[in-house]
């Protein structure tokens, strides 16, 4: 009798220790993953964000990758099966803030981890602008990932303006009170000459030739010494703006 | 810019007087009041001070037509705004303004005389109705361009995105 009590005892024992064990589990999980009541959100994972806040891009739709080993990749959204994962700086997380860098871009990016979505807030030297995201259920194709050590080292370096032209505000435009937006994208050799100058946008024609004369005196320092030539794509936005003197 | 303009504003604005208004406004014989008439046509030449003093007579020999008389004074506006008084000429458009408030040329005027003076906002609310009453006048646009082109400050934006 005593044995089958003991032997019951025992069972109920090992029973509420596994319910323990599943419970502690269960609550590692939830603290390591992130709950949906009210705790942090577990960033790990592809997300579909929208970048907003700057005058010149608009919303950017990109999607966003924070892989376990803490690297994260950005791609741009689009239709293209052959999409680009380009790497950004790895994502850490103190206390409940998550932070990583777009080095090609200069924005530090940080969110709060306590929010329902994954989102927060983004900023460059001059510029602050904003970010959210949905989770995506997208894998990352790593036969386009592009590897940051797989890059030569002159591709990491920014391309620095040696001459930044300003274009002059065409006289009409002001008369007849035109503001507008230009965007060129166009190809930097490695001697620092722009080539191949494409608009992206053009808001209004008057701010054709006025864009593209002020980029065509721009240049860039070389970026290069030696080597193959290299061009490397860069789109300038020129934001035509008038207010009121009076 | 400025001349053409009062060229356009003298020989433009003066021809709104009603005897004028005819298919061929430069037709000045037997309109009626010939001061007037006469007065209309020498600050259209550009001969501003004859045109004011034509004007003058016409408007204290004869008895015009309020209407008649409204755009006799509107063209006195235009007169010392296109002599660079726009002290003297802001009177007679307000009295113009006065007759009657439908006439879209005494409004520009008042508009010039207030953008010579550099009260832009002011210059601006009288285009603005005048352009409520007549949106395509020609010399709507232009004082529009004049006005814009000194009260605007243009600025261009830049960024590179690599």
């Amino acid at each position: 009798m005593v044995g089958r009590r003991s032997g019951a005892s025992n069972m109920r024992a090992k029973v509420l220790a596994a319910l323990l064990l599943t419970a502690y589990c269960a609550v590692g999980l939830v603290q390591e993953n992130g709950p949906e009541d009210g705790g942090l959100i577990d960033p790990r994972g592809t997300w579909s964000c929208v970048l907003y806040g700057n005058p010149a891009l608009g919303d950017e739709r990109v999607l966003l990758n924070f892989a376990p080993d803490q690297s994260t990749l950005m791609a741009k959204r689009s239709e293209d099966a052959a999409r680009p994962w380009f790497p950004l700086s790895r994502w850490q997380v103190e206390s409940d803030l998550l932070s990583f860098t777009d080095s090609r871009s200069g924005r530090e990016y940080q969110a709060s981890l306590r929010r329902s979505t994954l989102g927060g807030e983004w900023r460059t030297l001059n510029l602050l602008g904003g970010w959210w995201c949905t989770e995506a259920r997208e894998e990352v194709d790593l036969g386009i990932y592009v590897e940051a050590r797989e890059q030569p080292r002159s591709m990491l370096i920014p391309l620095v303006t040696a001459v930044m032209a300003t274009p002059a505000y065409p006289r009409q435009a002001i008369r007849d009170a035109i503001e507008g937006r230009v965007v060129l994208c166009f190809e930097v050799d490695s001697k620092g000459e722009i080539r191949n100058p494409e608009f992206l946008e053009l808001s209004d024609e008057i701010f054709r030739a006025t864009s593209l004369d002020a980029l065509m005196s721009s240049r860039y320092q070389p970026w290069l010494e030696r080597g193959d030539e290299i061009l490397r794509p860069v789109c300038r936005s020129f934001v035509y703006r008038l207010d009121y003197a009076f | 810019m400025g001349r053409n303009f009062l060229v356009c504003l003298a020989g433009c604005l003066v021809v709104s007087t009603v005897w004028a208004q005819r298919a061929d406004n430069r037709t000045i014989i037997g309109a009626g009041n010939e001061f007037l008439s006469a007065g209309s046509f020498a600050i259209r030449m550009g001969q501003y001070d004859e045109g004011i003093r034509l004007t003058h007579l016409g408007l204290t020999r004869y008895h015009p037509s309020q209407k008649d008389r409204a755009a006799a004074l509107s063209n006195l506006c235009a007169a010392h705004a296109a002599k660079g008084e726009p002290d003297l000429a802001i009177p007679f458009c307000d009295e113009s303004l006065g007759v009657t408030t439908r006439n879209w040329r005494a409004y520009n005027n008042r508009a010039y005389a207030y953008f010579l003076k550099g009260m832009l906002s002011e210059a601006t609310f009288d285009l603005d109705t005048a352009a409520a009453i007549n949106p395509n006048g020609k010399q709507v646009i232009q004082l529009r361009g004049m006005i814009n082109e000194v009260g605007l400050r243009p600025s261009v934006i830049m960024e590179d995105h690599q």
